[in-house]
């Protein structure tokens, strides 16, 4: 019997622990479908626009590439881009970067996700 | 010779009449016809002298107060230089910045400024024809200021409780609570503002 409650238990938060990455990791093909509707306004991938030029973001230092001129609190930052420094800069720039230049917020955190699944799979190619 | 420009005189002529006729049509709306001339940013706290930058390198095309040249009169001219009057206003219309939410002339204020600095904006075919909208180093590094302060300012401002609201002709969506930008402002619907 307990033997039968062990494996119902270790099965539930096995069971748990797949949804929750289920419901966090972003899938790249929607990423890139949200992505041109909603950053390709003032990002590009291989060019500088209104925001700096966008792939190989991931794995990159923030601030720091060359042909953007970045706001002062931008260029002092030590931030990484990763999963997590992506996921909080597009819920809330601020939150991240004070007094930075970015004024947007996503809300929707299955769609940061998406567009940080596109951004890695653009870094990684 | 006079033989040959007799000849060319006929196609000049209805080239003319057909250039003339095209005019009178505006497939992207006129630029004129998109609301009174009135003072642009109402609301906003700028100084004079920054006033006078953004009215210089961005209302002609971003406010009502469009000021065509004699060559943007004249089709097919006239329908490029409509088109493109029709989608900076789309984007952004000074003329109407008090019917913006805070939040959308926050977002506003910061595309603004990263534009300016790095010269996306003004665009440079338009600096091409309009030298007077051409800005120097100095004149960039003002306007974003200006937009980093006037941020700021609407930042500490008290926010409503009733939420954002957006006029029509003005920004229709505020992009903050997961709306979706659209996808190039080169390649917008004309609308007209009106």
């Amino acid at each position: 019997m307990t033997t039968h409650m062990r494996t119902a238990a270790v099965f539930l938060f096995a069971l748990s622990a797949l949804s929750t990455i289920a419901a966090t990791a972003g899938d790249a093909h929607r990423g890139r479908d949200v992505f041109e509707k909603t950053c390709t306004g003032c990002h590009a991938l291989d060019r500088a626009k209104v925001g700096p030029r966008l792939r190989n973001i991931y794995g990159r230092p923030a601030g720091k590439d060359s042909e953007f001129s970045y706001s002062d609190a931008m260029k002092g930052v030590s931030v990484t881009w990763d999963e997590t420094t992506l996921d909080r800069w597009l819920a809330d720039t601020e939150s991240i970067v004070p007094g930075n230049d970015m004024s947007f917020r996503l809300d929707d955190a299955s769609k940061r996700a998406d567009i940080i699944a596109y951004l890695k799979e653009l870094s990684t190619k | 010779m006079s033989g040959m420009i007799r000849k060319l005189v006929p196609t000049f002529a209805a080239a003319a009449i057909l250039a003339a006729g095209c005019s009178l049509i505006h497939p992207f709306g006129s630029p004129s016809s998109g609301g009174t001339k009135t003072p642009i940013l109402s609301g906003a706290e700028i100084d004079p002298e920054t006033l006078g930058l953004v009215q210089r390198a961005c209302q002609n095309c971003h406010s009502f107060n469009t000021d065509l040249p004699l060559y943007g009169r004249i089709a097919p001219m006239s329908w490029l230089m409509a088109r493109d009057v029709q989608q900076a206003r789309f984007r952004m219309n000074l003329s109407q910045w008090q019917k913006y939410s805070t939040e959308d002339q926050i977002m506003l204020l910061s595309e603004v400024g990263s534009a300016v600095k790095n010269r996306e904006m003004p665009v440079q075919r338009y600096v091409l024809l309009h030298s007077e909208a051409r800005l120097s180093d100095q004149e960039r590094k003002q306007v974003y200021q200006w937009t980093r302060a006037e941020r700021k300012r609407l930042k500490s401002l008290p926010r409503p409780s009733g939420g954002p609201s957006s006029a029509p002709g003005a920004r229709v969506k505020t992009r903050a609570v997961g709306a979706e930008q659209r996808p190039d402002r080169h390649a917008l619907m004309a609308i007209t503002g009106t």
